[in-house]
């Protein structure tokens, strides 16, 4: 379904700041594929999410997506594959708008627009159905603007616009590390019921070592720009985190700090 | 008192109006200082005027003003979008170009259309109570407002209403925002030339200098209408930037009757414009008399 071949990305190129923050990347996914990443601040898992979004374009290597080469294409050329969810509760919505409208353009994701109204009463029995798996009450808040709503409500709604068309890949970026424990649970819980329901691929990036090796069927590690460990299977039902935190020194050949990982309680 | 500049000043507050809906567009909607305006009102101006004294149509000519007012702002959004010049510089570069092309196009500072036909000329029926101009601005105006209203809307709309808001996530949603950018500043330039072109035929002139200053006057009657009108609807916001355009019509009007000095109008509405602008910050200097509930609402 994804497909990261040789993936060179180096920021600053050819000044003192110079930083390679993807060292030939190679990465596929199967399709229904759920892939956690981890990795210590700096170590490149945001650079590999907004690659494959195309927020910025790759020094070297390619990049496909059910088969379509989009190395070349801009982010929002790609967005009719791919769906994210930002780390930070405000970018995924718009806060002007009602929940109603932030709907019609996570509706649109893969759609020209057009120059029909907008929200009409078929499409706001779509919205109230896709907002009622949440269990949060938006769907009897479909006219209310999206900046009344709680970073987690905000969060909540974002994965439902992400999910509303159903994207080849979907991407999360610490997207629960913005949150308070309970509703970063709360949106664990909705993330996994959404995946399931729609038996989406996903890359998703978190710092909870815990929640990498307890979502999804397959967790890499990553370190400096590279790969450094890819798990799947029986190997990951077996790991732990100390086995986590072990294979990753052996792999770097280094001794682990404690803070190099971000572990959260 | 004399009242009969009432009804001149509803007049020029409509047909302003139409330049301050633009103006609305880009500042309110699509969150761009766009600067362009100081330009493409009086290149409407300019446009109108040249061709109704080569002999052309009215409607044409106003029509043919409006877009090469699209083309001024689409200039603008290139400038910003494709060569990365910020905003504010890339709407004062058009702006300045503008006035050296206004000059050509006209071929001199000023053209007078006191005796030429002009689009009220086509509307005669309109005449009741012998207030032509003003039904004709009146229903001009709601049609242009109900349009705006209908576009900010549909799907197309939403987009560029969230282009202005959130850039990342409506790009993330598959949205070209180079794109939208355009788009909003054409059809805000479009306005804006549009009230200068039906202005200059109003007033029975055109003036290369008529567009000095005149985003202030935009800005003026956007604020006056957001303090009237105080509502998140789109619907409520263009009514508010209609009124605020007149009430400034009015105001002026009435200071100008008061002995105001016409050459201090400008600085009066900027003054105005700071203001209302700078308000907030006034309040937070904890100054009694300017304190209201409204400093408390959002942290
Ligand atoms: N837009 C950018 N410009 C310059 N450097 C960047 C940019 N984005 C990330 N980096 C750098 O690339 C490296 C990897 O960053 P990132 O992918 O955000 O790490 P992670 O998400 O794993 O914490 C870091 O050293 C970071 O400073
Ligand atoms: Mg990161």
């Amino acid at each position: 379904m994804l497909k990261v071949k040789g993936a060179l990305k180096v920021f600053n190129k050819g000044t003192i700041n110079q930083n390679v923050a993807l060292r030939n990347v190679d990465l596929e996914l199967k399709s229904g594929e759920f892939l956690t990443v981890v990795g210590s601040n700096g170590a490149g898992k945001s650079t590999l999410l907004n690659t494959v979004a195309g927020n910025f374009p790759l020094d070297k290597g390619s990049i496909s997506i059910d088969g379509i080469d989009v190395t070349s294409f801009p982010d929002y050329k790609r967005a009719n594959l791919i769906s994210r969810v930002f780390q930070d509760p405000l970018q995924g919505t718009a806060a002007s708008m009602t929940i109603a409208e932030n709907l019609v353009l996570a509706l649109k994701r893969s759609s020209r627009l057009s120059l029909k109204l907008g929200i009409n009463s078929k499409r706001e029995e779509e919205f109230k159905e896709a907002l009622s798996i949440l269990g949060l009450g938006l769907e009897d808040r479909l006219g209310d603007k999206v900046g009344l709503l709680s970073g987690g409500q905000r969060q909540a709604l974002t994965l439902v616009m992400a999910t509303l068309e159903k994207p080849k890949v979907l991407l999360l970026d610490e997207h629960t590390a913005a949150l308070d424990p309970k509703t970063a649970k709360n949106i664990v819980d909705i993330t996994k019921k959404l995946i399931k329901e729609y038996n989406l691929t996903v890359l998703m990036v978190t710092h909870d070592l815990n929640q990498a090796l307890d979502l999804g069927d397959r967790t890499i590690m990553m370190d400096k720009g590279e790969i450094v460990l890819d798990i799947s299977g029986k190997e990951r039902e077996k790991m732990t985190i100390e086995g986590l935190l072990e294979q990753f020194s052996r792999a770097r050949g280094s001794r682990l700090s404690n803070d190099r990982i971000l572990l959260a309680q | 008192m004399n009242l009969n500049f009432i009804v001149p000043s509803i007049e020029q507050g409509l047909v302003y109006g139409i330049m301050a809906l633009g103006v609305y567009l880009t500042f309110k909607i699509l969150d761009f200082p766009d600067l362009t305006v100081d330009g493409s009102f009086p290149l409407g101006g300019a446009v109108a005027a040249k061709m109704i004294v080569s002999g052309a149509n009215p409607l044409v000519a106003t029509l043919v003003a409006s877009i090469f007012g699209v083309l001024a702002g689409v200039i603008t959004g290139l400038l910003h979008t494709k060569l990365k010049i910020t905003g504010l510089l890339s709407g004062i570069l058009t702006m300045t170009a503008l006035y050296s092309i206004n000059l050509r196009l006209m071929g001199r500072a000023n053209i007078s259309l006191l005796n030429e036909v002009r689009i009220f000329d086509h509307f005669r029926g309109l005449n009741i109570f012998g207030r032509d101009r003003l039904i004709f601005f009146l229903i001009t105006v709601i049609i242009l407002k109900v349009l705006i209203d209908w576009f900010l809307r549909t799907e197309l709309g939403l987009a560029l209403i969230a282009t202005g808001d959130n850039k990342k996530m409506i790009r993330s949603l598959g949205v070209n925002t180079d794109l939208m950018t355009i788009l909003g500043l054409g059809l805000s330039n479009g306005l804006v030339a549009l009230s200068g072109a039906l202005v200059a035929q109003y007033q029975g002139f055109t003036d290369v200098g008529m567009g000095i200053g005149i985003i202030i006057i935009g800005l003026a009657s956007v604020i006056i209408g957001e303090t009237l009108i105080r509502s998140d609807k789109i619907w409520w916001a263009t009514l508010g930037v209609l009124f605020g355009s007149v009430i400034y019509r009015l105001v002026i009007m009435t200071a100008l009757r008061l002995n105001l000095n016409p050459n201090d109008l400008k600085l009066m509405t900027a003054l105005l414009v700071i203001l209302a602008l700078g308000g907030p910050e006034l309040k937070k200097l904890n100054l009694g008399i300017f304190r209201s509930k409204e400093g408390e609402v959002d942290a």
